[in-house]
């Protein structure tokens, strides 16, 4: 088969694959859209009686103390303190927008200023008649509902839904594209290939399917067709072993043995029994099995420095606040110790184990939150966690980097990316829901059976490829490696100006201060999972742009420059605006700056290296890298709440900025100022 | 209806959940062990002053609840402090396990000011649990009420002057108030202190009316009315009523000679509102005070040591309003305060 024709093929599967997608697509959306439409009916219907449940048990209280007054023969006019006491009956009923007592002819007589004056003008009106025992009712208590309000709940609920739907649509694309490969990508990459063995006369291996449907028959016919080879070759070797010592003396037994050798040299052959099942690596088992691993990190990320919070532990004779910080800069830093050393045993023991063995620590670390009982064990169990999730992802991204070859490296990080980012944004958002209904212990656990759930796919999908001869080694930093970069001053600068700022706006602004935040000023674990998601769709999309256009560029620092003052001043501002939206418009800030500065930084470091230290590969570079940026991971915690415990979270959160910012100054001064172009230090 | 008083909420709380919990077990032990003969009912003196009332009741009733094995020898002094140095003897004779003791006299009467034991005249080696004492630090019976650090401990029942007075601020916005008492009373004398104190930091003015005394040191109870005159003539917004024995057993005729003045009566104690004509009380029930003395009671029989046992007030205190006193002046109680108040009337 030609090359033409293979690509044809392709085509032709990427066609089908696409239109299956569309239809998939708008029958996820059509389905969903009429779910959502009829849960948001019956929530409605179910809204109302509700509130008029409410209302008149409200209504009911109050009739009963004012009635209680008046059986005490205190005359209705001159009740006294009925203002106060109204107040206080409609305190924690936001629904409700007053409480008027009226006389029997309707006129409201009790209520403050502003209920007497909405009393009856807008909106649905309740009441409870006053009357004591069977007498005839001396008036009324009136009972008004903030339709607002009322509308606000649906627009919650309206938007929980969007949030699933959303969701629900970026899974489906996840599981078609998993589908897709395994039920018909890979099968028919497999027959393919198969068939250009067979086209080139090796029959040595088969296809090995199994299953009903067509392509799997066709796999099994064409194994069925190589094995007839297979046995006729033995067959005919049978044939030519028994003939072999009475005939080899004929005279035409030479030409028979050139024809056997000329056999044996056009085709590949063994016996039918050591075929060999032909198998394709592909990025799409790592795929499954690392979305699902990182969602189960990522679920407990939007309320995991609330649960810590409510624990109010103090551990070491340190405050309340800083404690509270703790588990997650521990997580960091286990993440980051965790890292190098699992790194080295995938090299020696193989991608798909260490994948499987990390799916362990991190479901049991995840089921130990679930039971934590203070600070410090949930810090264990967290560490725990973090162990595991050093283990798997550092196994999957040896997985992809495996399967890519020489040749799809970029392809590999790429899936990688996506898939951290992908779980992110459904994690965080689904996470928040869920902890909502069912509480942070629970989602905890949930997210332990995620993390299993991992493990099973990882189990029935993965298998490590054959090591590629062509590729090279795998280099891993070495310890003196650390030392040799450190000492460059340029290096120093862009990870302790620009990398280590990043991080730690990330994990002390976003992580630790956010959620805190957004729930000390009374948004709910829904919303709070949603600002934060606002962060990973802005990074996922503005990364793909930057990628687009940054490419075209030489010069990267303007991005690094730009990415760190937006990033830095956004924080900044909420020292002068509070509340939900700037929070959410400051995580769009922070997304936007890192979604311009990362991969620029990337290529940055990974050219200042090439040029000052030429001796350390640029994988090892890369390796380096991601170690020392944890730093600000692990600090941004510990930073954010020890601000927060003196100053409050206004300020913390600006002091985050200002980490960015000051490192942002220092890296403009050494590479703006220092540096003409893009040329070598002057 | 009962409130929280935020000052001993937590500390009675501690004792009612941990304490009683740890001592649950062993209370069922010793009635488990009674009930086996193992060991005979403790047996408990009960010293009372004015015969068996609520809060006597109240300390039986609890025993009895938690089904601690006891017998009980009931004495009653019948307010005659002359009859206390009898029951000291008997005490010392008979060797009961504890002492119950009613009052503040009773108590110094029983045991002695701690700055002045004498092991001859005061009961020393039984450990003596007391309550309705108003002022245990100020009568000199233990020196610290969170560690009393003498084989005595018990229940406080007097609310603070402060929180009472917040109360009634619910009730009556008050600038002026009056206070009425006999001058001869240490208890009334501690009050008028700490009134004069509250004076200047919840910003009130007060009028301080001691009763006249005869010469034997008697307040002259023909002069009360004169004093209401007088008191009146300061327009002051209420008259307070302390813990004062002299004009509590004259509660009746005191407050009604009050509201014929048109002068509302705040009282500390529940008498003078429940059976006397006061407007309004913040005060702890016998019965609950009853209950608390037991549980201390429980603790000492359990092996805890007196000296250890903090001396607490009730959890929960009662705010009572005199409805027909109220509809007399035509000053009806705010609904956030009837939400909560019992009526008497």
């Amino acid at each position: 088969m030609s090359q033409a024709e293979t690509r044809g093929s392709a085509l032709a599967s990427n066609n089908f694959i696409r239109r299956l997608f569309l239809i998939s697509v708008v029958m996820i959306v059509l389905g969903t859209a009429v779910q959502s439409f009829f849960a948001l009916r019956i929530f409605e219907s179910e809204l109302d009686p509700a509130i008029e449940g409410k209302a008149l048990a409200v209504g009911r209280v109050v009739a009963r103390e004012v009635n209680r007054a008046v059986a005490l023969d205190i005359p209705f006019g001159e009740l006294r303190g009925m203002q106060e006491f109204l107040v206080a009956a409609r305190a924690d009923h936001p629904e409700i927008s007053y409480i008027v007592v009226g006389d029997a002819d309707g006129k409201p007589v009790y209520g403050s200023e502003a209920a007497l004056d909405m009393a009856g003008r807008n909106g649905r009106e309740f009441s409870v008649p006053l009357r004591l025992g069977e007498e005839a009712s001396y008036g009324a208590v009136r009972i008004g509902i903030d339709e607002r309000y009322v509308r606000g709940l649906l627009g919650d609920v309206a938007v929980d839904i969007v949030t699933v739907l959303l969701v629900t649509l970026l899974v489906t694309f996840e599981v078609l594209i998993i589908l897709a490969a395994l039920g018909i990508v890979l099968p028919i990459r497999a027959i393919e290939s198969l068939m250009r063995d067979y086209e080139g006369g090796r029959f040595d291996r088969r296809s090995g399917m199994r299953g009903g449907n067509e392509l799997a028959r066709l796999g099994r016919r064409l194994d069925e067709l190589g094995g007839r080879v297979a046995t006729s070759y033995a067959a005919l070797r049978a044939d030519y072993d028994a003939l072999y010592e009475s005939l080899r003396n004929h005279p035409s037994w030479r030409a028979v043995e050139e024809a056997m050798r000329d056999v044996a040299g056009r085709f590949s052959l063994t016996r039918a029994e050591e075929r060999k099942p032909l198998r394709i690596a592909d990025f799409s088992h790592m795929r499954a099995p690392l979305v699902v691993f990182i969602l189960s990190e990522e679920l407990t990320r939007s309320f995991l420095p609330i649960f810590i919070r409510d624990f109010n532990d103090s551990l070491f004779g340190l405050s309340p606040g800083v404690v509270n910080s703790l588990p997650i800069s521990f997580y960091m830093l286990m993440t980051a110790i965790a890292t190098p050393f699992a790194g080295n045993i995938v090299d020696r023991i193989g991608a798909r184990r260490i994948f499987l063995w990390g799916c362990i620590p991190g479901a049991v670390g995840m089921l130990g939150c679930a039971f934590a009982q203070g600070v410090l064990d949930l810090m264990l169990w967290r560490g725990l966690a973090a162990i595991g999730y050093a283990m798997s992802t550092i196994a999957a991204q040896a997985y992809l980097t495996n399967v890519a070859g020489t040749t799809r490296r970029v392809q590999a990080a790429a899936i990688y990316v996506g898939a951290v980012m992908l779980a992110a944004i459904c994690g965080i958002a689904v996470g928040g829901i869920v902890a909502e209904q069912i509480g942070f212990r629970a989602t905890f656990a949930v997210s332990g059976a995620v993390a299993a759930l991992s493990a099973l796919l990882a189990y029935l999908l993965l298998f490590d490829p054959p090591p590629d001869r062509n590729a090279p080694p795998v280099v891993r930093a070495k310890w003196r490696d650390y030392g040799v970069l450190l000492s460059r001053p340029l290096f120093g600068v862009l990870m302790l100006g620009v990398a280590v700022p990043a991080k730690i706006v990330l994990t002390g602004f976003l992580f630790y201060l956010v959620p805190l935040y957004l729930s000390s000023v009374g948004n709910s674990q829904s919303d709070i999972g949603r600002a934060m998601t606002a962060y990973f769709i802005v990074v996922a999309v503005g990364t793909k742009l930057v990628g687009q256009v940054a490419d075209k560029y030489s010069d990267r620092r303007g991005f690094v420059l730009l990415g760190g003052l937006l990033s830095g001043l956004g924080p900044m501002l909420l020292l002068g605006y509070q509340g939900f939206l700037p929070v959410v418009l400051v995580a769009f800030a922070v997304g936007i700056g890192h979604a311009l500065s990362t991969s620029p930084l990337v290529a940055m470091v990974t050219e200042v290296a090439a040029r000052e230290t030429p001796q350390v590969s640029t994988a090892a570079v890369l390796g380096i890298f991601r170690v020392l940026e944890r730093v600000g991971s692990v600090l941004g915690p510990v930073m954010a709440a020890a601000l927060a415990t003196f100053y409050g979270y206004s300020v913390a959160m600006a002091g985050t900025g200002v980490a960015v910012l000051a490192g942002t100054l220092l890296f403009a001064v050494v590479f703006l100022l220092h540096r003409s172009g893009k040329g070598t230090p002057a | 209806m009962n409130l929280h008083l935020g000052l001993s909420r937590r500390a009675v709380l501690a004792l009612l959940g941990g304490g009683a919990a740890l001592s649950a077990g062993a209370s069922r032990a010793l009635a488990q062990g009674a009930a086996q003969g193992k060991r005979p009912p403790f047996r408990i003196y009960m010293a009372l002053f004015r015969g068996f009332e609520d809060a006597a009741q109240g300390f039986q009733d609890y025993l009895a609840e938690r089904g601690v094995p006891v017998t009980y020898i009931v004495r009653n002094a019948d307010q005659n402090v002359a009859r206390i140095p009898e029951m000291v003897a008997e005490i010392k004779a008979m060797k009961p396990d504890l002492v119950l003791s009613w009052g503040t006299g009773m108590t110094l009467g029983l045991v002695g000011p701690y700055d002045a034991p004498d092991p001859k005249k005061y009961v020393t080696e039984t450990p003596v649990v007391f309550m309705i004492v108003s002022q245990p630090v100020g009568a000199k019976i233990v020196p610290d009420l969170l560690k009393p650090g003498r084989n005595v401990t018990g229940a406080n029942y007097l609310i603070p002057e402060e929180t009472q007075l917040n109360f009634a601020r619910r009730y009556i916005p008050f600038k002026k108030v009056a206070v009425v008492y006999n001058p001869a009373e240490q208890n009334a004398a501690l009050t008028v202190t700490e009134l004069w104190r509250l004076s200047g930091t919840m910003g009130f003015e007060l009028v301080d009316a001691p009763l006249p005394l005869d010469p034997t040191g008697r307040p002259i109870v023909a002069e009360i009315g004169d004093v209401l005159d007088n008191v009146a003539a300061h327009k002051p917004d209420m008259v307070y009523l302390g813990p004062d024995s002299f004009l509590n057993d004259l509660r009746k005729e005191f407050t009604e000679a009050a509201v014929a003045r048109r002068l509302p009566v705040f009282a500390a104690g529940e008498g003078p509102v429940r059976t006397g004509s006061a407007l309004m009380g913040v005060v702890n029930r016998y019965h609950t005070v009853g209950q608390l003395a037991a549980l201390k009671a429980e603790q000492v029989l359990m092996g805890r040591p007196a000296s250890d046992i903090p001396i607490e007030m009730p959890e929960r205190f009662s705010v009572i309003v005199n409805i027909r006193v109220a509809k007399a002046l035509k000053l009806y109680p705010p609904m956030t305060l009837l939400k909560f108040a019992e009526i008497a009337s």
